[in-house]
């Protein structure tokens, strides 16, 4: 009797499966027309404004290639990693082309090697930001192009700076910035710093990568505890203890004390000019940008990077060649940047792009200061970080440092050392 | 037309032959496993290989695209891991304030809107139930904005008091207390109607014979309510202790585990273990901790109150 049983449970499992099958194989028809020319179905996904550009230059790019369906699908930065994580893993359902954030690559490439397509022969790195293409080599392998950069500065509040009579040129260091901190808080009130302390370690990270260093070495080893590491939370501590930082803990905090007036600057990637512009249209003309401060004056600083994405291809798609085409066709096209740039905010990677006059014009919002040519400055000299596959929880320790020493007034050298050991324990 | 009906007569032949074979394999004694079939192989399907498979994976290690296996490893490093134990004590802290107090809530609640007297008592138990159905992002977003500290309506209203304000969700205790008063808002409804259904059950002849002896209603709650629904109340506190130790919404939405991990919960850290870092086997090994420590809290709660039978 329970043989019977058996037998019905394995029948149906085998009917499913064959089914499953069927519909995978089905589909495997030829990939070029007489021509020789591209053809197939490319399935892309992406989030809101990245897959609006993709969905526009894939109009142009049916114009050279007819035989290209494209077939594209909306879905958020999360639903994107979720979907990526199951079906890389069972092998069924990738897309052709999809879009990760930078920084999340050489997870992708480290865990789940030889899944993307390579681009090593295809693409001309000299014409990329270095530290984007840093983000997208893994294992000296080349496995999505840069798309979009987040070179950072620092933006301001010039009505706040003005009314306390500071000027942004004087500030060129971090202790600079703190002693007009002192003073704009004296005369507005305001801080000078949202530094979400508790949530978040942007600026330390941001003043680390100015020091050249990062959590990792070249060898994607731990080494929180370095010289420059110390020096970058000392100075963070040291902007919190003179009270002149905002600890929002939130992004909807933050846009809620922007529009307060409570604090004056954003050290931020370039994305963040749209955001400002989204979230305090009524503060036209009262912003403005500068290069993030330094450490030593008479050096010039390392630039530093935040976000931006790449675009991949997984191996697994049966129209690798149209695919990676088609991401080679946005990605090194002059105006497909621009347009990108103008139309949905992506700051190119793409340094030919970055030449043409569109990022020399002024920005009315921003008093027509000529801001672009700051964040290219500091893109190209970003230095080229090791981003691991432990990223994601390398950042988390380090956010929970970064309120040790601050929130909980610990001591900088132990709790990095602490952090160094946890890492080289879980980072194995 | 005559070909049709041969067909039909072989095909109804057919029909019978294959009734028949039917009748043959199905006797009375297996006839429930047939009947069972189509939720024996859902369980099978979406239970049963997932904690089997989850047990095999927590003896394995992800990299480069492959489990590996790693006998023991993922247990020691869970074992030598600080974010886990701080969110094992997060969690139990919110076991040990949040269940009691909300297991008192509703019983009271459910007497109060038990009571003869009420009116529109349909529209209460209404609105005691909403928060439970409640979008969790909805829900999870308005607390943000109610616990903000310059802007949010809680600080408003201490600060209108004469109290200071607390900086919530930047404080470690702060944070935690949002977290606990966040669960409390959305889950004590849902228990309520427990709690009324169990307060439902008990004969109006009691309190009749209890109001004759003179009981006032404190005595008449101790010693006639409670035992009464004693078997309802160890169903909530088992069910409640559970759901927290699972806990994971209010940490990921409301506090996102900050500030240093002081609100995380073993259930957000299972999430980012796995769906973070893609460290899928120690995710594994985390879940199955968690298995345990649940397994034995509720043996030990089932046991102490000895089911809730009354002796």
């Amino acid at each position: 009797m329970k043989r019977n049983l058996l037998s019905i449970i394995l029948a149906a499992a085998v009917t499913v499966s064959l089914c499953a099958c069927n519909g995978n194989g089905g589909s495997s028809e030829k990939k070029e027309n007489g021509d020789g020319g591209l053809s197939g179905e490319i399935t892309v996904w992406s989030w809101d404004v990245a897959l609006a550009h993709l969905e526009e230059q894939a109009e142009k790019f049916r114009e050279l290639h007819p035989d290209v369906e494209f077939n594209f699908e909306e879905m958020g930065v999360d639903q994107v990693y979720q979907k990526m994580t199951t079906c890389l893993q069972s092998g069924i359902g990738l897309p052709d082309i999809v879009s990760l954030e930078g920084e999340q690559m050489a997870k992708f490439g480290t865990k789940f090697p030889g899944k993307f397509a390579e681009f090593t022969d295809m693409i001309n790195t000299d014409d990329f930001f270095p530290i984007k293409v840093a983000e997208c080599t893994v294992d000296g392998k080349v496995i999505a192009y840069p798309w979009d950069s987040g070179p950072c500065g620092m933006f301001y509040r010039s009505d706040l700076f003005e009314k306390a009579g500071v000027k942004a040129e004087d500030i060129v260091t971090w202790d600079d910035f703190i002693e007009a901190g002192k003073t704009i808080k004296d005369k507005t009130g305001s801080d000078i710093l949202c530094m979400a302390e508790s949530r978040n370690d942007l600026v330390y990270r941001l003043m680390l990568m100015e020091l050249g260093g990062f959590y990792f070495d070249e060898e994607g080893n731990p080494q929180v505890n370095s010289e420059e590491s110390v020096r970058a939370m000392e100075m963070c501590k040291k902007m919190f203890d003179e009270g002149i930082t905002f600890n929002n803990s939130s992004w909807d905090d933050m846009i809620a004390g922007m529009s307060a007036d409570k604090f004056a600057c954003i050290p931020e990637a370039v994305w963040m000019v749209g955001s400002i512009k989204d979230a305090v249209p009524d503060q036209e003309g009262k912003w403005a940008v500068m290069p993030l401060p330094r450490f030593d004056a008479d050096q010039e600083p390392l630039g530093a990077s935040n976000g931006g994405s790449a675009l991949a291809v997984p191996s697994a798609s049966e129209n690798v060649e149209a695919a990676q085409e088609f991401v080679k066709f946005c990605m090194e096209d002059v105006d497909a940047n621009i347009e990108g740039f103008q139309n949905y905010g992506l700051y190119p990677s793409y340094l030919p792009a970055l030449e043409s006059e569109a990022f020399e014009e002024g920005d009315e919002f921003f008093g027509g200061q000529k801001i672009f040519e700051l964040f290219t400055e500091a893109g190209k000299n970003a230095p080229q970080v090791n981003y691991t596959e432990n990223f994601a929880e390398a950042l988390e320790m380090s956010k929970n440092s970064v309120a040790k020493i601050l929130l909980e007034d610990e001591d900088v050298a132990e709790v990095l050392d602490a952090e160094q050991k946890e890492m080289e324990a879980k980072f194995k | 037309m005559s070909g049709m009906s041969v067909d039909k007569d072989m095909r109804s032949s057919l029909g019978e032959r294959r009734v028949r074979e039917m009748k043959k394999m199905m006797k009375k004694k297996n006839a429930p496993y047939f009947f069972l079939a189509p939720m024996l192989v859902l369980f099978a399907v979406f239970m049963i290989y997932p904690i089997i498979d989850s047990l095999i994976l927590s003896f394995q290690d992800f990299t480069e695209g492959n489990y590996v296996f790693c006998g023991l490893q993922n247990y020691i490093t869970m074992f030598h891991d600080p974010v886990f134990w701080k969110s094992l004590k997060n969690t139990f802290i919110y076991l040990a304030v949040q269940v009691p107090v909300m297991v008192v809530l509703s019983l009271l609640l459910g007497v109060l809107v038990e009571q003869a007297f009420l009116k529109f008592r349909s529209g209460f138990r209404m609105s005691i139930f909403l928060p439970s159905v409640t979008a969790l992002v909805a829900y999870a977003i308005v607390f943000k904005l109610l616990f903000n500290t310059d802007f949010g309506l809680v600080n408003h209203a201490l600060t209108a008091l004469g109290f200071d304000g607390v900086d919530w969700l930047n404080t470690v205790w702060g944070a935690r207390s949002a977290i606990i008063i966040g669960i409390t808002w959305r889950w004590t409804g849902y228990n309520t109607i427990i709690m009324i259904a169990g307060l439902k059950n008990i004969p109006m002849e009691l309190y009749e014979s209890a109001e004759i002896d003179g009981a006032s209603f404190f005595q008449k709650f101790v010693y006639i309510t409670v035992p009464m629904v004693k078997s309802i109340i160890v169903f909530v506190s088992i069910t409640s202790t559970i759901g927290t130790l699972q806990l994971f919404d209010e940490s990921f939405i409301l506090t996102n585990g900050g500030p240093n991990n002081a609100t995380i919960t073993i259930g957000h850290y299972l999430y980012n273990t796995g769906f973070s870092y893609y460290k899928f086997g120690y995710a594994a090994a985390i879940s199955y901790a968690l298995v345990v420590i649940i397994g034995v809290l509720s043996f030990v709660q089932f046991r102490i109150t000895k089911g809730g039978e009354n002796e």
